[in-house]
């Protein structure tokens, strides 16, 4: 099938196959999937350029799909979104600007891209460490919603920050404490979400990346949303940051829509499979099966690098590609057998 | 048809990007809506499969 946008010939099937993968694990763990899209793209051919526009397009389709149907199964908490978007927005203008601004110094490049593999391999294995400490002290039923970082999120809940009260024209004073009920906080301070927003976006616009796979850990283990809940809200957020990139792509005309659209069609089927996981597997496993996705995700950045570092080593930006596919389809294979066997346990359960 | 979304993706930029951002928008709610159409209908089916199946048994 030939895309006349990218200029590029692609079976269909593959386009397909990676929606699935891209729809469904961003269904279950709340993720725009922007890394293993444009890594797919990147190895069916298509123009790195058009990979990453496409691909921002696509996160933006599905962050919309999925967002709706974990709306529908009460996974979203719109409001702790909304007040985290309103510090995202301005955090990626922000830091478009400092890497322009490192670019043109010469500093950005390698360095960032250095972090951001350092930063992924210790976000993914810091999940999976507290995995096995609550494991241990649940033993193999699961951990539920129990984390390590428990007392941090007291802290982060109970912050006071001033001014405690503003005044707005016509209408009067008002507080700058909210409830945020649908995450199970009772109160706190709006400049806590913003702050949140701000420093995810500004993470995620340095790196290039959409944030998402940064903002679910941190909703989880700093302010103590439940895992389900923090997949859901992270989507709604995903949907405002693809918006703006991939707005930025189509500008300059560097999107495949018919290629977009095609994957968009086939996310919807993973979609489906992939948030209604989240209602049957334990939040302790989301929360592992994630770590193990954020780390494959460091050793395929990492080869990545490798291969532009190391004169001869250009092979290895393949097999980071095939690293990042094989494990994300690795994931949604055992997501099935999960779904299967709790399925396998309801009717076992209901016939007794 | 092809000329038109040539013609606009080069003369009018913005309108482009608002464009296929709306057409990603729009299919991505259409796509939302047939799906949550299919699971419903799955779920009524399963659920009239299951009560004939219990009428079965009592009768």
């Amino acid at each position: 099938m030939y895309f006349p946008n990218a200029d590029v010939v692609i079976h269909p099937a593959l386009l397909v196959f990676l929606g699935v993968i891209v729809g469904m694990l961003g269904g279950f763990f709340g993720v725009g999937g922007g890394f293993l899209i444009t890594g797919g793209l990147l190895v069916f051919g298509v123009p790195p350029v058009y990979a990453v526009g496409t691909g921002l397009t696509l996160v933006m389709g599905t962050s919309i799909i999925n967002t709706l149907k974990h709306r529908n199964l009460g996974n979203v908490d719109f409001k702790l979104g909304a007040l985290m978007v309103t510090g995202t927005i301005p955090a990626i203008f922000l830091a478009e600007w400092v890497n322009a601004t490192l670019e043109a110094a010469g500093i950005a490049g390698p360095v960032i891209r250095y972090v951001y593999v350092a930063f992924l391999a210790s976000l993914g294995t810091f999940i999976l460490y507290d995995f096995w400490r609550t494991w241990l002290q649940q033993g193999s039923s699961g951990g539920g919603e129990e984390i390590t970082t428990a007392g941090l999120t007291e802290r982060v809940r109970s912050l006071r920050i001033p001014p405690h009260r503003i005044g707005i024209p016509g209408v009067g004073g008002a507080s700058t404490y909210v409830c945020l009920p649908v995450s199970g906080i009772e109160r706190i301070s709006v400049f806590v979400p913003i702050g949140i927003g701000f420093s995810i976006g500004f993470i995620a616009g340095l790196l290039g990346a959409g944030g998402g796979f940064i903002l679910m850990p941190v909703l989880i283990f700093v302010l103590g949303v439940p895992t389900t809940i923090a997949i859901g809200t992270d989507l709604f957020q995903i949907i405002i940051t693809g918006s703006v990139g991939s707005f930025a792509y189509a500008l300059s005309d560097r999107v495949d829509p018919m290629m977009a659209a095609l994957m968009l069609a086939a996310a919807s089927i993973g979609s489906q499979l992939g948030a209604s996981a989240t209602q049957r597997v334990d939040p302790s496993r989301i929360r592992f099966l994630y770590g193990l996705l954020i780390v494959s995700g460091a050793v395929a950045v990492a080869l990545e690098e490798v291969s532009q570092a190391v004169p001869g080593a250009e092979a290895l930006s393949t097999v980071a590609s095939v690293v990042l596919l094989g494990s994300g389809g690795g994931m949604c294979v055992v997501l099935l057998v999960m779904m299967a066997r709790s399925r396998e346990r309801r009717s076992g359960g209901g016939g007794h | 048809m092809n000329e038109f979304l040539t013609s606009l993706s080069a003369g009018q930029p913005v309108v482009w990007a608002l464009f296929v951002l709306g057409v990603m928008a729009v299919v991505a709610l259409l796509l939302s809506a047939f799906w949550d159409g299919v699971f419903r209908l799955a779920g009524r089916f399963q659920r009239g499969r299951r009560h004939a199946e219990g009428d079965d048994v009592f009768s």
